[in-house]
């Protein structure tokens, strides 16, 4: 689409930077909020051409744009207007799937839709999700985001993920605390990757699902190291977690197994702490 | 010269007294007992994040600490894996590092904090303890559920005092207080770049982990080192990187550490989404009635909507009854709170630990918060969410890039 005239004049209100590069010198609010509000006027065509006008990250070219492209977003949150706001975010999501984009210019527009997206938002974001340059926007925009709409695209991208888009889609879920995904951490916690293996343990121990105590202990009992120190940490919020539900028993099971097997003198700590809990 | 390691270490006389009970769910008070250390012994220490500030955090811990590590992810054209470290967590892995400095840029510090205190160590961390709210909630609750002793760099080291007793009694309940700050917080030093040049990644660095749980960026070279203040992604500006230095005693003076502000009011314009700049002031209001300001000085018309008041001993005691001010005077007076090598011998919590340093750093990331959405703001301290904000309490609690989490 032609980018029209009106928007680049509004564009040129934005503050020029400094000899420094930043915005630290004639900052006039008045007239941002003034120029933003008139684009904002200009409704999802003028955030179609905002995006259209984002340049290199850094350039002359991208400066004006991207700022002026944040500003309008988070004006229809200033203005508690949320018809605006949804068609700014589908204005943007629709752009993601753009390959005449950048890719960091894609990742910026997952990085506004964290910051004002809504459910509308979700399926777009999903579709990214197992594309190596946006995985990682996509999926904190996600976690960001929250909810049922936002946790199902992240699930059905789950067993379709390798590599770094496993590691991003699986870390969201257990972000989210995703209470349908506790089969999928339970799977990801045979993975090969370290990393993996322990977003998923974080996700069952925040999920509280008793049936993960023994798959946690036996993570958790692994030669010492970091992911040794972080399923344990793992059992421990799982406990919290039983114990603050009334399953006291099963807090207790776990708690009884960190005090009997961290009997190597560098993990007293664990063995004092489970020790007092279960006193 | 580096002295020999001759004397008992805290690992070595936690493991043969059965007094060095870490209690699960309260940070222990005494539990070795004052005297009972030797003053000859010798902890193993750990520098992670060798810049600037580097020495002087280490230094925090106090002497007796010998450098056992030294971590830094420029470190990739020296690290081997004994002495210098590029990755961190190798670092936290030994079992022969009792303590633990960090003063890398401040995206880090809460999750380096709360992973050595889960590896066991005591931690002293250079300000601001946390990029954001959840994340300082998240320290808190590591040094209370592995007991750990933790300390924000020199802060701390408190003595009885009247006017915190009074706050600490609850008895004032209603209060107009208004404690007003101008400048300090070297807003136009510390902005970030909005026009830059993108380069090549120095063969020294890991970028990636430099940039940790936040967004991988294009390197520039102002985002790395000392300048790292002007971005959201690793600190807050010159607000985030100054204000727990100018809050840290009179929160403490005034019973700030206590609670947290109800309501927001931010005036500055439009933020950058990732470089920080200009903000003029902000006024926090608490439920009991006290204002805390935050002027800058460095945008806009100065703040004139209240003027300086009732911070003296004097005056706050005038809003007392008579009956409550002889239940004041029964009361003890405030606990006494040590720095961090007094703590890790006692096992007491630090003048800085780290539940009133989260409310601390509450203050100034809520003004931080309520100028980047460009609005006023409602906060719950309890549940330390923001009231009826969806978009905003996305900053008190942002999500972090794999595989970084709290």
């Amino acid at each position: 689409m032609a980018i029209s005239d009106e928007l680049k004049r509004l564009v040129a209100q934005m503050p020029d930077p400094d000899s420094r590069g930043m915005y630290t010198t004639d900052i006039d609010k008045e007239k941002i909020e003034k120029a933003v509000a008139e684009i904002a006027g200009g409704g999802k065509e003028h955030v179609l051409g905002l995006i259209e006008m984002l340049g290199e990250p850094g350039t002359d070219e991208d400066v004006k744009p991207h700022y002026a492209l944040h500003c309008v977003v988070n004006y229809a949150l200033v203005a508690g207007d949320e018809k605006l706001r949804k068609d700014f975010c589908d204005a943007m999501a629709s752009q993601l799937d753009n390959g005449d984009l950048i890719p960091c210019n894609r990742a910026y527009l997952c990085q506004e839709l964290q910051w004002a997206g809504r459910d509308e938002a979700c399926p777009a974001l999903g579709k990214v999700l197992l594309n190596e340059d946006l995985t990682e926007p996509a999926a904190l925009a996600l976690a960001a985001i929250g909810g049922e709409c936002a946790a199902s695209p992240l699930r059905a991208a789950a067993p379709k993920a390798a590599g770094k888009c496993r590691l991003s889609v699986i870390d969201a879920l257990a972000a989210l605390a995703d209470p349908r995904s506790a089969a999928t951490f339970q799977e990801a916690m045979k993975d090969d990757d370290r990393e993996v293996r322990l977003a998923a343990g974080s996700g069952l121990a925040k999920l509280g699902d008793a049936s993960a105590i023994n798959l946690l202990l036996k993570a958790a009992d692994c030669e010492p190291g970091w992911e040794r120190i972080q399923q344990t940490k793992h059992c421990l919020v799982l406990a919290e977690q039983l114990a603050a539900a009334g399953k006291k028993d099963l807090a207790e099971k776990i708690y009884s197994h960190l005090r009997e097997t961290r009997t190597d003198p560098s993990e007293k700590y664990v063995r004092d702490l489970a020790e007092a809990a279960l006193s | 010269m580096k002295k020999a390691n001759r004397g008992v270490t805290r690992r070595r006389f936690l493991q043969s007294t059965a007094a060095g009970v870490a209690a699960a769910t309260i940070v222990p008070r005494n539990v070795l007992g004052q005297g009972e250390t030797p003053p000859s012994e010798e902890f193993g220490g750990a520098l992670i994040g060798c810049g600037g500030r580097g020495g002087g955090t280490f230094g925090c811990l106090g002497p007796g600490v010998r450098r056992l590590a030294s971590c830094d992810v420029k470190y990739k054209d020296r690290c081997d894996n004994q002495t210098f470290y590029v990755d961190f967590r190798r670092v936290l892995e030994r079992k022969d590092i009792d303590v633990v400095a960090i003063a890398t840029h401040p995206g880090w510090h809460a999750l380096i904090s709360i992973a050595a205190m889960e590896a066991g160590k005591d931690v002293v961390c250079e300000k601001p303890m946390c990029r954001f709210i959840a994340e300082g909630r998240a320290v808190a609750e590591a040094e209370k559920r592995f007991g750990r002793v933790f300390q924000i760099e020199a802060k701390g080291g408190y003595r009885a005092n009247k006017v915190r007793k009074i706050f600490e009694s609850g008895l004032l309940e209603n209060c107009d207080s208004v404690y007003i700050q101008r400048g300090g917080k070297k807003v136009k030093e510390w902005s970030g770049m909005v026009k830059y040049r993108v380069e090549d990644v120095p063969a020294n660095l890991d970028w990636d982990l430099y940039c940790g749980p936040a967004p991988l960026r294009p390197y520039h070279r102002h985002r790395f080192g000392g300048t790292h203040r002007g971005y959201w992604d690793y600190e807050g500006g010159g607000l985030a990187d100054m204000a727990h230095h100018a809050l840290h005693a009179p929160a403490y003076q005034f019973g700030r550490d206590l609670t947290a502000p109800v309501e927001i009011t931010p005036h500055a314009p439009p933020a950058h989404p990732e470089a920080c700049g200009l903000w003029g002031w902000c006024e926090l209001k608490y439920a009991d009635g006290f204002t805390v300001v935050l002027d800058s000085g460095e945008w806009g018309e100065p703040y004139g909507r209240l003027e300086p008041k009732h911070t003296s001993e004097g005056d706050l005691l005038n809003m007392l009854s008579e009956d409550d001010r002889k239940k004041l005077d029964a009361m003890p007076d405030p606990e006494p709170l040590p720095m961090f090598p007094e703590a890790i011998r006692t096992r007491r919590p630090t003048g800085s630990n780290a539940e009133r340093s989260q409310r601390v750093a509450t203050i100034y990331h809520l003004a931080n918060v309520a100028f980047r959405c460009g609005r006023p703001l409602k906060f719950d301290p309890d549940t330390e969410q923001i009231v009826g904000d969806e978009e905003a309490n996305r900053l008190v609690n942002q999500p972090m890039r794999a595989p970084w989490r709290l």
